[in-house]
């Protein structure tokens, strides 16, 4: 990894979760940013700069995952993110419709850290 | 004028009922005061604990146990189970592990087992969840009389922790119990079934529907459903072949997915209960094969309109359906039960579409 720090955008309202990956991802060196809602993902996406990859929920208050990554992937300074969504359905119908909208790759929750980890630096190491 | 009025009698009780409540009110006040003040100090306390020990538990997870873990005083035992269930359950794998051995070292599971044994639901309730997830095989004596209580709640929690804890044991067990306890949620035993090993269940519930009333196997054949349909169709084949009430032949036949199946399908093409005809209809619509079109025509014509209708379903949703075949169909048919019937789900589908 080069010294200046990977960003990762984590979108997760459950704070014990987000707390849990943000533990995670610092330890790998990572820089993390959290939004615990919809609204404020959207906010960031529309004024920030892009990270090096984001975290995304797809059950959200106010915007559900759905909608911030078809933001993502409209934004052109956004749109080559790599975006792991992470969701506790496990119905086909949902992942197909992630990765229509522009996902990745997606995590099922309950989720094995080891496996987030490695496909999350899959992502950041390959680009 | 005015002293005598002040000290008629009527007044003067006026005057004490009316000091009397206004000093109730402001105990009142107090007491609902106070009330919030403790529940908030509580919360607060419990924010701060679990705080405290996000970090201990997200070292944990990631294979970081520190070998000096604080002891959790049974005070905070609560908001400790709170946050390892919510840390359990969101997680799989090797980190589930070491959240157990986590509780053991904080000594959460000797908390949880004297809760198991006291008068309080709530903290029983609690300390079930956590035994169930330590897998505490010391605790299925008093795991199985808990389930036999009368607390829908209690009795199901424990259920789910007793087949958490040892599925080979447990389900035997509780195969009995899920047939006659109609107060148990078939949502939630699905998703406690969902987490033992499907031979186990296969082998289980294959005597159990032999032997349970008419009524009960369908239900029974729901919870068949978290099993691969390769395992689990054989017992609802045999079940099929010899079982003679409707509900229970609907019931298999709404289970069936496989064509191969479609010669038990058939056989109840000219069932007598329309129930059972309906659902011949959603099972050829489901096999998707054109070798049984000319009865899903003929049943176009059925007696009952709900059987009619579900014809009509299928043919449009069959793979090689063809919207102007059945178009000219409604057009050629002299019948006007099949003419109306057709309308209908063309209409349905032109909305739809």
């Amino acid at each position: 990894m080069s010294d200046e720090k990977k960003t990762v955008f984590i979108v997760e309202d459950d704070e014990n979760i987000s707390f849990l990956l943000e533990f995670m991802l610092k330890r790998e060196g990572y820089k993390v940013i959290i939004a615990e809602d919809g609204r404020i993902a959207m906010e960031f996406v529309e004024r920030e700069f892009p990270p090096s990859m984001v975290l995304l929920d797809i059950m959200l208050p106010h915007h559900d995952g759905y909608e911030i990554i078809t933001e993502i992937r409209r934004k052109l300074s956004w749109k080559k993110v790599p975006v792991i969504m992470l969701t506790t359905k496990a119905r086909e119908d949902d992942i197909v419709r992630a990765l229509k909208a522009g996902a990745n790759d997606y995590i099922l929750k309950p989720f094995q850290p080891e496996e987030l980890m490695a496909r999350l630096n899959r992502f950041i190491t390959e680009p | 004028m005015m002293t005598i009025i002040s000290h008629a009698p009527s007044i003067e009780l006026a005057k004490s009922v009316s000091a009397v409540t206004f000093c109730a009110s402001l105990i009142i006040l107090a007491a609902v005061l106070m009330l919030r003040f403790l529940r908030n100090r509580r919360s607060h306390r419990e924010t701060l604990f679990q705080e405290s020990w996000k970090t201990l538990f997200a070292a944990t997870i990631n294979g970081q146990l520190p070998p000096d873990i604080p002891a959790v005083a049974p005070v905070y035992a609560m908001p400790f189970y709170r946050l390892w269930t919510h840390f359990h359950e969101s997680l799989r794998g090797d980190a589930r592990e070491r959240l157990c051995r986590l509780m053991y070292s904080a000594g959460g599971g000797k908390i949880a087992l004297k809760w198991l044994h006291g008068f309080s639901v709530r903290k029983k309730l609690m300390a079930v969840v956590v035994l169930g997830y330590l897998k505490e095989k010391s605790t299925c004596r008093t795991m199985r009389q808990l389930v036999r209580k009368k607390n829908t709640l209690l009795s199901l929690v424990t259920a789910r922790a007793l087949l958490r804890i040892d599925p080979d044991a447990g389900l035997p067990f509780l195969m009995p119990l899920m047939v006659t306890r109609t107060d148990w949620s078939p949502e939630f035993i699905k998703n406690a079934l969902k987490e033992i090993p499907q031979d186990a269940l296969v082998d289980v519930m294959g005597p159990a529907m032999e032997k349970t009333s008419d009524s009960i196997i369908p239900r029974l054949i729901g919870y068949l459903e978290v099993c691969a349909y390769e395992k689990s169709v054989p017992i609802v084949r045999k079940l099929v072949q010899r079982k003679r009430s409707p509900e229970v032949i609907v019931a298999c036949l709404d289970f069936f997915r496989d064509p191969r199946d479609i010669a038990h399908v058939m056989k109840f093409a000219g069932h007598p209960a329309w129930t059972v005809r309906r659902s011949v209809a959603g099972a050829l619509e489901r096999f998707g094969t054109d070798t049984e079109l000319d009865v899903l025509i003929g049943m176009l014509a059925d007696p009952e309109w709900q059987v009619r209708y579900r014809a009509a379903q299928s043919l449009l949703k069959l793979p090689f359906a063809d919207n102007n075949r059945i178009l000219a169909m409604k057009e050629e048919d002299t019948d006007p039960r099949i003419r109306a019937i057709l309308s209908q789900v063309l209409a349905e589908e032109a909305i739809r579409s």
